[in-house]
């Protein structure tokens, strides 16, 4: 059953044309990541999906309710975690998701059982008592991620959980994210990091300049850049030489001294050294390595998603002396 | 556990704006500078205005204490609409608007708890500047009823106030810049004014301006029912109710506008 | 290897031009401090010497009360925008801005001499735009250059005095939010009980020996007779000296003590 559906999403900002027709299908019980740059218009669909804005064109369905005709009843269906943190620091932990409950007319005790009950569940009972503006960053964006929870809501919205987290912080988020799809929440989260895409989706639809430019699992996204590669480092003495040699049975691609060519498989390498041996070709460095969603981007786009990303594309393979 | 345990929440207008108006209390209460705006400036212009012209005025032939008590108190009033401003510009910068305005609950509850909140906050401001008042001399010299008129046009100018500077608080949402443009509205508006001195001070060409101003004419009002003498008692109390009232209707059609707009 | 004699050496008069140059930079380019700064003192100037002036000087002219009020308009700018000092400071002590300094070859005054002399440049501005347009308004020098030359001084050795103090407290204090809204209160009675906006004999007797130990007092007495005459400027100097080298070396010696405390 599908519990997001979107089709021909268009928003513009004056001169900025945010959207441009993003068509978006969820299913239930699913994680989709949301990946694009910095602008590419994450937080405009999801602004439109949590009712926050109303699309120049387009429909929008969720948890089968139009949301742009009836915004009041989706609102009863769907938490948002924003890329701001809707937290009162003047507020304790508890007292901040009693406010929430309260809201969405739990009534007083009811407000409290269910905060203790999340405030246990994202490992924040120690800290109840506290107010919000002494929490770290990553606290923080635990206990918002639990005020978007009370309601039980179909589908959670998140927008970029974890920029700015601290890679335990960011360890600790994707687990209280995994437990709640386990519980059967489908999520839709936005992620200018392409490891945490692959590392929580179930599937990734891929924006960019206002459009989805591809959409698929984390594998079938990967596959489309052609599958992985073998890497060899040699000596300035002997690379063309090591050039010409594979190129007789493969196509290479050069940079400077490393050598990437198609890989079928282990196989490939170990036929890749032998050649270089059976010519006196020392690799200085060799590796299989398999292609990360920056390939991806590269590849759909012709240009790299961002240069703030840490580059995660560090061979998986021996280096030899 | 499945997840649709509780019905779909339906919106109360009333009991939204309780939650939100207790919410925004508390976190008033917690912080210094809101007591401080509250409470101790009020108290410190009241002192600083009565001390240094008292003099002055007593020569000039006014009664000070009955002149400048309810113009500190329409000046706290401001103060409350400042606050107001700030809070909703916090609001609206941080994530709090979008997740409210992303909840199944009443459209106007977050707008008009900011509203009720800083009346409460107003309120507040009012009983301790009267208490003090009556310690430099300021006394209600009419009877019961006129004090409940005086509260009542004192916190409908604030709720006017208020109403407007949240206005300005939502559609600009950046603190620093609704400090600063709420600023530049205070001064002219408190100052330009028969607030601290009668109308007839200021340069003939001044004087309409001063005169008919709103913040007179209110402060008009107030000085008629707390203060014996005062001709056309129903004409002044009338002319700062229509004042009031269409401020307040004005500012409260485009608040939750404003509130709606907020990114 | 890197030379002994390449390598950076703190100095005291590089380090602190350096940093000077970098408060007054950010200074200029926040609203909020040119508001403070530059707005604030002249909007009080026309709009508070054009409502007291009947009031206070029935007999003068506008102009002769724009005469009285400048000096004290001007140094009201002053001292309300060393509030944004208390600020800055306190902003560079919570970002790690401080701490990268400490981590730096540099003399250790100078982050301090630094932000107290882009104050002095900072008060200069205040001075030269609140007298400008005071003389738009009527106000004259009538004792030359060295009249004007005192009259630009003594504000800014006050201004000095209060820097020190500003800083010392963004030092210490743990909210700077709830430290500004006491010092404004704070200012605010500084700044009116003294003889700025009436004469002493108009304040309450109990008044008036805190308006004449006040440095405001002292200070704009002083500009008064350096820009027209009067009684001898001579006591008002010393004082004002007297309560800048005062809080220069309490509070100095308490920020340079409680920054080296933090490190
Ligand atoms: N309220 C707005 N007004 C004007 N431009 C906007 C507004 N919101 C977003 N934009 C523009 O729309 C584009 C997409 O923005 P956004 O959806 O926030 O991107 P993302 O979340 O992917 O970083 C950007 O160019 C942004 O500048
Ligand atoms: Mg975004």
């Amino acid at each position: 059953m599908l519990v997001v559906e979107a089709e021909g999403l268009h928003k513009r900002f004056g001169e900025v044309e945010a959207l441009r027709g993003v068509d978006l299908q969820v299913s239930e019980g699913e994680i989709l990541g949301l990946l694009g740059p910095n602008g590419a218009g994450k937080t405009t669909t999801i602004n439109v999906l949590t009712t926050l804005i109303r699309p120049d064109a387009g429909t929008a369905r969720v948890d089968g309710i139009d949301v742009i005709a009836d915004p009041a009843a989706a609102r009863g269906r769907i938490g948002l975690t924003g890329q701001f943190a809707a937290l009162d620091d003047g507020l304790t932990a508890r007292e901040n998701l009693v406010l929430f409950g309260r809201l969405l007319k739990l009534g007083s005790a009811g407000a409290w059982a269910r905060a203790d009950e999340l405030l246990t569940e994202f490992g924040l009972a120690e800290v109840a008592h506290r107010r919000t503006g002494t929490f770290s960053g990553g606290m923080r964006r635990r206990l918002d991620l639990a005020a978007s929870m009370i309601g039980r809501p179909r589908v959670l919205f998140l927008d970029e959980p974890t920029t700015g987290l601290d890679p335990h912080s960011r360890n600790a988020l994707w687990e209280a994210v995994r437990s709640l799809r386990a519980e059967g929440t489908t999520i839709v989260l936005t992620t200018q990091y392409l490891a945490e895409a692959d590392e929580l989706a179930d599937r990734i639809v891929v924006i960019d300049h206002g459009k989805v430019i591809a959409d698929g699992t984390a594998h079938e996204l990967k596959q489309r850049t052609g599958g992985s590669t073998c890497q060899v480092g040699v000596a300035e003495s002997t690379v063309d030489r090591a050039q010409r040699v594979l190129a007789e049975r493969w196509e290479v691609s050069r940079d400077e001294l490393l050598l990437t060519i198609p890989a079928a498989g282990p196989q490939t390498l170990v036929e890749v050294l032998r050649l270089l041996d059976e010519h006196d070709v020392a690799p200085t460095e060799v590796g299989l390595r398999q292609p990360t969603l920056d390939d991806v981007f590269l590849a759909l786009t012709g240009r790299a998603s961002n240069p703030a990303t840490p580059a995660t594309e560090t061979p998986a393979g021996a280096t030899a002396p | 556990m499945s997840p649709t345990l509780i019905p779909t929440p339906q919106p109360s207008f009333v009991s939204d704006t309780a939650q939100l108006a207790g919410r925004h209390l508390r976190l008033m209460s917690r912080r210094p500078s809101s007591i401080i705006g509250a409470i101790v400036l009020p108290l410190v212009f009241a002192f600083l205005f009565f001390t240094v012209l008292n003099g002055v005025m007593e020569r000039a032939g006014v009664d000070y204490a009955q002149y400048v008590i309810p113009a500190v108190v329409l000046q706290a009033m401001f103060f409350s609409a400042i606050s107001a401003s700030v809070w909703a510009a916090e609001d609206a910068s941080g994530g709090m608007s979008a997740r409210l305005r992303s909840m199944p609950i009443s459209r106007t509850a977050p707008v008009l708890s900011l509203l009720v909140g800083e009346l409460v906050r107003a309120l507040l401001s009012l009983v301790v500047l009267v208490i003090a008042g009556y310690g430099f001399g300021f006394r209600f010299e009419r009877g019961a009823g006129y004090v409940l008129l005086f509260v009542a046009l004192a916190i409908g100018c604030a709720a006017a106030a208020c109403a407007g500077y949240i206005v300005l608080g939502f559609a600009i949402a950046k603190v620093e810049q609704v400090q600063a443009i709420g600023g530049l509205l205070y001064y002219p508006l408190l100052l330009v004014s028969n607030l601290f001195v009668p109308a007839e001070a200021f340069p003939g060409w001044l004087q309409p301006l001063v005169e008919n101003q709103p913040v007179s004419r209110i402060a008009d009002a107030l000085r008629a029912v707390s203060t014996l003498g005062h001709e056309d008692l129903g004409r002044t109390i009338l002319i700062a109710v229509l004042w009031i009232a269409g401020l307040l209707t004005a500012f409260t059609f485009l608040a939750p506008r404003a509130f709606g707009r907020v990114r | 290897m890197r030379n002994h004699d390449t390598a950076p050496h703190p100095s005291l008069w590089t380090d602190t031009a350096v940093l000077a140059a970098r408060s007054a930079l950010l200074m200029a380019r926040s609203p909020t401090t040119l508001l403070m700064a530059a707005a604030f003192p002249v909007i009080l100037l026309c709009l508070l010497s054009v409502s007291f002036a009947k009031v206070v000087m029935p007999d003068a002219s506008y102009a002769h009360y724009i005469d009285y009020t400048v000096p004290l308009f001007a140094t009201m700018g002053i001292t309300f925008a060393t509030l944004s000092t208390a600020i800055a400071a306190h902003t560079d002590r919570t970002t790690g801005f401080d701490d990268r300094l400490r981590t730096l070859p540099i003399s250790p005054i100078a982050p301090l001499a630094g932000r107290i002399i882009a104050d002095t440049i900072r008060n200069l501005a205040t001075l030269l735009v609140v007298t400008v347009v005071g003389i738009g308004l009527g106000f004259r020098f009538t004792e030359g250059i060295t009249g004007v030359i005192g009259y630009l001084v003594v504000p800014l050795i006050y201004g000095f005095g209060l820097a020190w103090f500003m800083v010392a407290i963004a030092l210490s204090a743990a909210s700077a939010e709830s430290a500004v809204a006491v010092l404004n209160a704070v200012l605010l009675v500084l700044s009116f009980l003294s003889t700025g906006f009436v004469t002493i004999g108009d304040l309450p007797g109990w008044a008036q020996p805190v308006a004449e130990a006040n440095p405001i007092t002292h200070v704009i007495e002083a500009m008064r007779t350096f820009a027209h005459g009067g009684e001898p400027a001579g006591l008002h100097v010393l004082a004002t000296l007297g309560w800048a080298l005062g809080l220069t070396l309490l509070a100095g010696y308490t920020a340079v003590r409680v920054r080296a405390r933090q490190a």
